[in-house]
């Protein structure tokens, strides 16, 4: 078996020049924590997850990864225009802007492995983004997905 | 150091002269192309020595020097244990508050706090702690990172020039010498805290009286608690203890015949030893083993290296020879060649690192002895050898440590410092503080 027959063959995605808002309400509605960012012929440009809200939405000094970050933000004491602030100001940022680059997101082909494709998953603690030879979505191997997976051969075994 | 009688034996019959002079030139095109891990490529230029003959293994490793490599282990132990307590983190924003948030004054404040932490500890940690939190206040601010970045870049440089501790060329000459760490004191704070009065004027007049802040964006970091910012109480009580300890040992172990190396090691320990008190062994050992993976080892096996190649051309009486020239270009007068020290050694170290430079240095100064009329006749030289090699990294972006990694952290921020930016600030500061090094030597010492 390989990662097509686990995938989620159609992922929500976003367009690059798509607001913020416009991206949470899609996340909202279609009740997902990960979209992919890809172009008109669905090349993979990025993605854009909840994970990734909150890193735009915290203080660079404490989100970045790097290695000399603020490690604690309990001295930072906010009231509620300050955060209101904070929320409000991502909402107008394009998708492009602010979302996880092509090349940090874990992606394999639709041939892989079923395993390969599972252990990456672990690996990404997100999502896998399932593309072609090239570089267009084509699904996606997602928590959520895996899921139903087990739940429906349980069912079916029961 | 030069006891060992070893003679320079190198294969094919090569001339020892040349064939290390080679070696240290390759290396050093190595290090300035940035193709190599510093650390790599030094220690491969020590291995040819000695696998070319210039060096056998005795003499190679009685040139590495230990003083340094435990000075420096030392402190990075004792700042990546202080770390962890938050302490930094503390006065940085307890500074902020103190000027009511205003940008112009956070600027004065940073530049003050960034001096005074890397004269005593080392620069490359006080930057790496005074950044983060410096950027969390600009951007609560809503006011440009870049000057503040420069500033903690400049002032970092500029005060581990005070001590002996506070940067590696400094840490270096007073191993070497018989300078110890009240001698740096007496000699070179003065004119640092002259220099840091420069700088933050400077940075005021162009920069800081311009910068401006919304007044309910100064309230929230005026609201910052900065007692909440300290993770373990204890262990701040303890670093502090300790870090006090180690100063008295190094202004007072020099009579008892301690050397700084010794007194550093001696306080990692205690403090480690503090720190994992309790702990099972097995978190001593995860303990431990994170506090170690802060030591900047790259720098150690770069210092390690280039004490091997130092010794090679050493030996094989390549310095020698530069002395000479040196003495022949200066006629042997101590004011002319201190300036020429402290004026070379300023515009080389804003282009390359300031750790093979003074390394090489050393020795060469140290063969003018004679000339001078004995080794206490070359403390000028000296002082000019650090003004210059400790300012002068302030010249260019690459021109120390410590902008480079205050660069590297800015660009994982997004708040990328450009090269040319930076040489267009930092090397008139350079020229400026540079300036009035020479004043200083001028009066006196010439």
């Amino acid at each position: 078996m390989d990662v097509r027959d686990i995938m989620n063959d159609q992922p929500t995605t976003v367009a690059p020049d798509d607001t913020v808002a416009t991206a949470v309400w899609l996340m909202d509605t279609h009740q997902v924590r990960n979209l992919f960012v890809v172009d008109d012929q669905r090349h993979l440009l990025g993605a854009l997850s909840a994970y990734q809200l909150t890193k735009v939405v915290l203080p660079m000094a404490a989100a970045s990864l790097g290695q000399a970050r603020l490690h604690d933000l309990d001295f930072v004491n906010y009231d509620m225009d300050a955060l209101q602030e904070r929320l409000l100001g991502v909402r107008h940022r394009r998708v492009f802007d602010v979302m996880e680059p092509r090349e940090s997101i874990p992606t394999v082909h639709p041939d892989t492995p079923i395993v390969q494709g599972v252990l990456m998953l672990h690996r990404s603690g997100t999502r896998v983004a399932v593309v072609d030879d090239h570089n267009r979505l084509v699904g996606a191997i997602t928590y959520r997905k895996l899921m139903h997976l087990i739940h429906r051969d349980f069912l079916e075994h029961a | 150091m030069h006891d060992s009688p070893w003679q320079p034996d190198p294969i094919l019959g090569l001339n020892p002269l040349w064939l290390s002079a080679t070696l240290l030139v390759i290396v050093y095109v190595f290090i300035i192309s940035e193709r190599v891990n510093r650390a790599v490529i030094a220690l491969l230029g020590a291995v040819l020595m000695v696998m070319t003959g210039v060096l056998d293994q005795p003499t190679a490793v009685a040139g590495i020097d230990f003083n340094t490599l435990a000075l420096l282990i030392g402190m990075m132990v004792m700042v990546a244990v202080t770390g962890e307590s938050g302490l930094f983190q503390f006065v940085a924003i307890w500074a902020a508050k103190r000027v009511k948030a205003s940008p112009a004054g956070v600027l004065i404040m940073i530049g003050l706090v960034t001096a005074l932490f890397s004269a005593l500890l080392d620069n490359v940690t006080t930057a790496l702690l005074i950044t983060p939190i410096t950027l969390l206040i600009v951007e609560e601010l809503r006011v440009p990172a870049l000057p503040y970045l420069i500033m903690i870049i400049l002032s970092a440089n500029i005060g581990g020039t005070a001590t002996l501790i506070g940067d590696p060329p400094n840490i270096l000459i007073g191993s070497a010498t018989r300078l110890n760490f009240v001698d740096f004191i007496v000699n070179l704070t003065p004119v640092v805290v002259v220099i840091m009065a420069l700088l933050l004027g400077l940075f005021y007049l162009f920069w800081g009286r311009r910068l401006k802040a919304e007044p309910q964006h100064r309230a929230r970091v005026m609201n910052f608690e900065e007692r909440r910012a300290i993770k373990d109480a204890r262990l701040v009580r303890q670093s502090l203890a300790v870090l006090g300890l180690v100063m008295v040992g190094f202004v007072g172990g020099h009579q008892m015949g301690l050397e700084p190396g010794t007194v550093a090691l001696g306080g990692a320990a205690l403090l480690l030893l503090l720190h994992t008190a309790g702990q099972h062994a097995e978190q001593q050992t995860e303990t431990v083993n994170h506090i170690f993976s802060k030591v900047e080892w790259v720098t150690i096996f770069f210092f390690a290296g280039l004490f091997i190649l130092v010794t090679g051309v050493e030996r094989a009486g390549l310095l020698e020879r530069l002395g000479e020239g040196l003495l022949h270009l200066t006629e042997g007068e101590p004011q002319a060649t201190a300036l020429l020290i402290l004026w070379s050694s300023a515009v080389l170290s804003a282009v390359l690192d300031n750790i093979p430079f003074v390394a090489t240095m050393i020795p060469l100064i140290q063969s003018l002895a004679p000339a001078f009329g004995g080794p206490e006749a070359l403390e000028p030289l000296w002082w000019a050898l650090s003004l210059g090699a400790c300012l002068g990294g302030n010249g260019s972006l690459i021109g120390a440590s410590a902008n480079l990694t205050v660069a590297a952290m800015a660009s994982q921020y997004h708040q990328p410092i450009r090269f040319v930016t930076f040489l267009w600030i930092g090397f008139p500061v350079m020229l400026a503080t540079v300036a009035v090094a020479t004043g200083y030597l001028y009066l006196r010492y010439l």
